[in-house]
């Protein structure tokens, strides 16, 4: 008979980021500290990318655009050779180590020849950049083909160009000796000149102003913060399904500061003081966790601790800025609520690589005794008839109506603490469920300015959105929370791997279910927290010349331009 | 041939320009099915309707994934009966056939994870088995009036079932065990895998029949219920594992019979299970295989056997389910529902008993007595708004009827598929008009909407009443779609993304039902849609046919009037809406000829719907009409025979399902195109005519000679005045006779 008879092919996976499509709840990173993104941390990209172009633009070069890679090749290089004797290595210059290795084994550099420069950097890092953050910052961009270029992009072009002397030819060989670097050594991101600071500052700080060919810097404007209640939210209405992780990390989302809206301009600003006043209060270790861990108990709780003391910040006029990051926290582990429920799933089902039951995953790993064990160990007295709702009025007793603090040993912090620690999947399950009623608490406290900043259009099916979370578990007896959000976070998995194919092609299922099985496809790890974009806030507050890492203390403080910056607000 | 694999889902995606898809499947995904390979079946067979046919208990535990879209965007009908373990893709067009037979479930584990069988096939006679079988469930579930059963209709082609095995009348089995033997001398091998076994001892006695040698039964560990306790006594069976390449679930089933040169594979959906292999489905599951001769070598290529012990198949017995799915069939089974046309709810059921019940609704909360008679049964509800998500009944506080999904009228055809730049495909959309539903899905296509569809806008504007039939007749039901048609035709400002309903003070709509008999709303509708078509879309050279969408859709909404004069009216506004748009037209005289033609037969349907209702004789007086086909019709008066010439072309052009034209009606407006020119042409034409029939000898033509020259001279009385004196100059004596005796005739008129 004509046909064949044929095995079905398995579909193999692709990429999987996100894969409960949460990253709208970081959104907040986006819109508060636009311009600064997690592919840099060095400000001399910023300045050395925007000359780049602007020289372009300008016919100093014919450049490619795609070979804006040699020129980023040459900044490594440079560097590299700057810091070949002895000097301490740079953080946050691409390829480092590669480029030292290269200068090491070759005489004359060939750039074409100096090829381990990032496996996926075809284009060169560049290429995103001026698509990311330097055009959400308003500076150069790119329109119907042509780059285009704000005063202000002059402006530091003109101060780079003074940087570099005469030397400024050897950025636009292909090959170049030795010497030709050692020449443009100030090229490395060390070397910021003051002006190049100050003009940053303007324009990170939103001391600009948008002129007749875009933005420009404003010698006359005085830093002032607004109060954020009195912006306006409108661009916070996103659709969850517009957001996309790596489009943050690259800055690819679509804003520019323009005459109508500033808000993001006066939302950094407010926000990078913020930061400030925290660094100078907690003065807080440069280790990456507990640094973190420092930023976001200060913001969520006003409150640090630091050597088994807590200690508490007053934010005066930068108050109504933490309020707003006060959700973002909440966000931080409201996310951590799925995203570990996702891991466990994930783990289950591996153990099971020809399918599982769905009801089994909570029956064989959950001990329904020791899981209210657990949750009453923390000062509750849940029974197994007891509804979620019923758990719930007895955290706001244990809470007294009060926010949560550092102070308070039921706080989100420490549960979170609990459920990475955690070795047994029933004390997971119960820390899982006490923070997402500590997020529930916390989320009562917003008034209706802060929930803006949760005004994104929610998907409806297998919604994430908090409020229909919180009000969905209430009626929900305790014992059943595991299999409920077992499930849920399954449908949600599936959904969102549908929409991902559908959208981008991208085939992200962790697993496949069939007749109430699921089938094992990859591991999720949990991570928690995303928030670490502050490290790049700081390496740019640091280059910008208002922290410093106190190398000995090793731990991160304010400058003196940086207290003068935060009392001028 | 094994070699090859099958990406399901690329071949899935591929399938362009079908008119029916349908999957039957065992357990359905209704997340990835709505969120992925709906939306590309959509995008790639707009004019399709999609019908999927699952088992009857998966689907009443999977109601909590049910998306928006699942079982309203398209068909989802639950087979009551017993286990339906049936997998076939079928999609099928008027010009080919593509069908996927297997063990893969409509899933994403089926599509993309498990390793499983799939024949895949273009063979137009496999296409018709399985169009027959699914017709055949259908007939078992639905109404043999439903308008899914209706579509699918034309393409059975009553043949007998000849490469298709199903077990309605047979078990599996036993017309497997009939192919074997009628294709093989004798069976050296049996080799069995399932993922599924029960009465495994029953199927082994009748596989003996075959005098095997050996028979194989295979599993892959983990992920079998083999009980081997009856298998001890079997001398002949061997236990083995199967090890697919690469550890994949095998979801797939198959039984090969190797014997000297030939190896015979069933395979498709049966498990190695009594009710799979052994009974027919009115006891058994209703399942489907192909019994196809392979290669086995190239077979088993995927995949190794190796022999274990008993102890080893114990061990690595799949857990028993701990959640089995307890369906006791409802008393009241309903297959489908549906709206229709008129909005009225249809519901398709069977019920066991006869009772006054109460029909409830999701996500309106409506609650409705109803009336519920027992067997297989059909029931309209008006009172019910099209809103409604999902319905059940229930007697005395008790659920007595599964709940189901309302399946939703538009979506039938999902969109129309318009490609209003592309003449062929207006064409085809305008020859398949016959509902309401289907003018509509066309006006969304020429007047675009702020919202996509109906259902969304009217849900999108709760202060708007829901357009509602009445309850006891069909014109008021009517009166629910014409009112949306109405809101549809009367939106003006289509740039105008904002949600805001039309104001009735600004439109001039008012909400039909409330205030006017149906007909007049129709009348009334038309005219409104004259005068946005006119100020919106006839002057789009784009849009290719543009008068044939006109004048197609106004003929069949005023097919749906009832009343003779408002036929007539209606007609006659049309014609002058025509007039009035062709006024403004400079690109009319570029139109093919063959168009012309089209839209000339259109206005003479339409004429004649006057004229027949309007009982007195239609005149052609709408001077822009007869100027624009002046050239044209030229041509065709200075033909021997002008009117014969010109109904035989009017025959060619598409008839859109209306009737042939009235040769008077075309009479009548040759002869006012004729009064179109002037005096000296029109004497010059009739001169060429009466000079021709001098000493004319040929019957034929004279014969079709004295009644051109009547058409020409009956209405035209100066003509008359300046032929006269021409008469008197013939020299054939006939022919001045016969001429005179026309003049005469119509002398005093």
């Amino acid at each position: 008979m004509q046909g064949s008879l044929l095995w079905t092919e398995k579909i193999s996976l692709g990429k999987i980021r996100d894969p409960l499509q949460l990253a709208v709840f970081r959104y907040t990173e986006e819109y508060f500290i636009s311009g600064i993104i997690t592919q840099t941390e060095r400000l001399r990209y910023y300045t050395f990318l925007t000359w780049a172009w602007t020289q372009i633009k300008e016919g100093h070069s014919d450049l490619e655009k795609k070979e804006i890679r040699d020129l980023e090749k040459i900044l490594t290089l440079a560097s590299a050779m700057h810091h070949m004797e002895g000097l301490p290595q740079p953080n946050g210059i691409r390829s480092m180590k590669a480029g030292m290795e290269y200068l090491k084994n070759h005489q004359k550099i060939e750039l074409d020849k100096f090829k381990n420069f990032g496996k996926r950097n075809e284009q060169g890092w560049g290429n995103y950049y001026y698509r990311g953050s330097i055009k959400n910052l308003g500076i150069l961009w790119y329109e119907n083909n042509s780059i285009k270029i704000s005063p202000s992009a002059k402006e530091i072009s003109d101060i780079f160009s003074i940087h570099l002397k005469n030397y400024q030819n050897n950025l636009w060989k292909k090959t170049l000796s030795k010497s030709d670097l050692k020449n443009i050594s100030s090229i490395c991101c060390c070397n910021i000149s003051k002006q190049e600071q100050n003009f940053w500052l303007n324009i990170f700080f939103g001391l600009t102003r948008i002129g007749k060919n875009g933005l420009e810097t404003d010698p006359n404007k005085k830093l002032l913060i607004k109060n954020p209640d009195e912006l306006s939210f409108e661009q916070f209405q996103v659709s969850e399904d517009q957001i996309d992780e790596s489009a943050f990390d690259e800055g690819l989302t679509n804003f520019t500061e323009t005459k109508t809206n500033s808000t993001r301009k006066e939302l950094r600003t407010g926000s990078l003081l913020m930061i400030l006043k925290i660094i100078k209060e907690s003065m807080p270790t440069i280790k990456r966790t507990s640094l973190l861990q420092i930023i976001r108990d200060s913001i969520y709780y006003s409150q640090f601790q630091t050597n088994n003391s807590i200690k508490s910040i007053q934010f005066g006029m930068l108050e109504q800025y933490r309020r707003y990051w006060e959700v973002y926290v909440h966000n931080q582990y409201y996310v951590n609520v799925f995203e570990s429920t996702l891991s466990i799933i994930t783990k289950i089902c591996q153990e099971y690589p020809l399918g599982i039951e769905i009801d089994y995953l909570h029956k064989r790993k959950v001990d329904d005794d020791k899981y209210l064990k657990f949750i009453n160990k923390l000062g509750f007295s849940a029974t197994k008839n007891d509804s979620i709702g019923v758990l719930f009025a007895q955290l706001e007793n244990i809470l007294k109506k009060k926010k949560t603090s550092l102070s308070n040993p039921l706080n989100e912090h420490k549960i979170l603490r609990l459920l990475i620690v955690s070795q047994s999947d029933s004390e997971e399950l119960a820390m899982i469920l006490v923070l997402l009623l500590l997020c529930k608490y916390r989320f009562s406290f917003f008034d209706d300015k802060q929930l803006r900043m949760l005004s994104y259009k929610h998907d409806k099916f297998a919604s994430v959105y908090p409020e229909n979370v919180y009000n969905e578990i209430d009626s929900i007896k305790i014992i059943e929370f595991p299999k409920w959000i077992f499930k849920f976070i399954i449908k949600r998995h599936r959904h969102v791997s549908a929409k991902k194919l559908l959208n981008s092609g991208t085939k992200a299922w962790l697993f496949t279910e069939e007749g109430n099985e699921l089938f094992f496809n990859k591991e999720y790890v949990f991570k928690p927290y995303c928030d670490v974009k502050w490290i790049n806030v700081l390496e740019i507050l640091h280059d910008l010349g208002l922290v410093e890492k106190n190398i000995s203390k090793k731990l991160w403080i304010l400058t003196k331009e940086g207290e003068k910056w935060l009392k001028n607000q | 041939m094994v070699e090859k694999s099958i990406n399901l889902l690329e071949t899935i995606k591929k399938e362009k320009n079908n008119d029916l898809i349908v999957f039957t499947t065992f357990v359905f995904d209704p997340i990835f099915f709505d969120g992925y390979i709906l939306r590309k079946l959509k995008q790639n067979n707009p004019n399709s309707i999609i019908i999927v046919l699952m088992d009857s208990k998966i689907y009443s535990t999977i109601e909590n994934e049910f998306t928006s879209e699942t079982g309203k965007e398209y068909a989802l009908i639950p087979v009551d009966g017993n286990l339906f373990h049936s997998k076939i893709f079928l999609f099928k067009s008027k010009s080919k056939s593509k069908v996927l037979i297997g063990s893969h479930n409509l899933t994403l584990s089926g599509i993309t994870q498990n390793l499983e069988l799939s024949f895949d096939s273009d063979n137009e006679q496999l296409a018709s088995d399985s169009l027959e079988y699914i017709a055949s469930l259908l007939r078992k579930n639905l109404d043999s009036k439903n308008p899914w059963y209706k579509r699918l209709e034309p393409f059975l082609k009553n043949t007998k079932n000849s490469i298709l095995i199903t077990n309605e009348k047979d078990s599996i089995l036993d017309q497997t065990l009939n192919l074997v033997k009628n294709q093989t001398k004798r069976v050296n091998e049996i080799i069995v895998f399932s993922p599924y076994f029960s009465k495994v001892e029953l199927i082994i006695k009748k596989l003996l029949d075959l005098n095997p040698k050996e028979i194989k039964i295979c599993v892959q560990k983990n992920n079998h219920n083999l009980d081997t306790i009856n298998l001890k006594n079997f001398t002949s069976v061997s236990l083995n594992e199967v090890t697919p390449n690469n550890l994949r679930r095998l979801h797939s089933k198959f039984i090969v019979f190797r014997s000297s040169g030939k190896d015979l594979i069933l395979m498709g959906s049966p498990n190695f299970t009594s009710p799979a292999l052994l009974e027919t489905s009115t006891i058994g599951n209703y399942e489907t295989a192909l019994l196809l001769e392979e290669d086995y070598e190239l077979f088993s290529k995927n995949f190794k056997i190796t022999s274990i012990t008993e102890k080893d198949v114990k061990n690595s017995k799949r857990p028993d389910k701990i959640t089995s799915v307890h369906f006791q069939r409802p008393q009241i089974m309903i297959n489908f529902a549906y709206f229709d046309d008129f909005g009225r709810l249809n519901i398709e059921y069977k019920s066991k008993i006869r009772a006054d019940v109460n029909l409830f609704s999701e996500n309106e909360k409506t609650n409705t007595s109803i009336s519920i008679e027992s067997g297989k049964q059909t029931i309209q509800v008006l009172s019910v708004p099209i809103t409604v998500n999902k319905i059940w009944i229930s007697k005395d506080n008790k659920i007595i009827s599964n709940r189901v999904r309302v399946c939703s009228p538009k979506v039938m055809k999902i969109r129309t598929g318009l490609v209003l730049e592309d003449s062929k495909s207006v064409q085809k959309v305008l020859s398949e008009v016959v509902s309401l539903e289907d003018i509509e899905n066309i006006l969304l296509n020429v007047f675009p909407q702020p919202n996509e569809r109906i259902s969304d806008y009217s849900q999108s504007h709760p202060d708007i009443p829901i357009p509602m039939p009445g309850k006891h007749t069909s014109h008021n039901a009517n009166q629910g779609r014409f009112n949306i048609l109405s809101r549809l035709i009367s939106n003006s400002s289509p740039r105008n993304k904002s949600s805001s309903p039309p104001e009735e003070g600004k439109t001039g709509i008012k909400h039909p039902q409330q205030t006017k008999e149906p007909d007049e709303s129709i009348f009334d509708l038309i005219k409104k849609f004259t005068k946005r078509f006119e100020k919106e879309v006839i002057l789009k050279t784009t849009i290719t046919k543009r008068y044939s969408i006109y004048l197609v859709i106004a003929l069949k909404l005023i097919k749906k009037i009832k009343t003779g004069e408002i036929i007539g009216k209606t007609s006659e506004s049309v014609i002058s809406g025509l007039n009035s748009m062709i006024v403004k037209d400079t690109s009319f005289s570029n139109f093919s000829i063959t168009e012309k033609m089209e839209i000339l037969y259109l206005l003479i349907t339409l004429a004649n719907e006057v004229e027949h209702n309007l009982r007195m004789p239609y005149k052609f007086d709408h001077k822009a009409i007869l100027l624009k086909y002046k050239p044209l019709i030229l041509n065709y008066l200075e033909k021997e025979n002008p009117l014969e010439s010109l109904f035989q072309e009017l025959k060619q052009p598409e008839k859109y399902g209306f009737d042939e034209i009235d040769k008077n009606l075309l009479k009548e407006f040759l002869q006012q195109e004729f009064l179109q020119h002037p005096i000296l042409d029109r004497l010059e034409i009739c001169k060429k005519k009466i000079y021709a029939l001098e000493y004319e000898t040929n019957v034929d033509k004279i014969n079709l000679g004295y009644p051109t020259l009547h058409l020409f001279l009956s209405k035209d009385a100066e003509l008359r005045n300046r032929i006269t004196p021409e008469i008197r100059k013939l020299k054939d004596e006939q022919n001045r006779e016969a001429i005179s005796k026309i003049l005469s005739e119509y002398s005093n008129s």
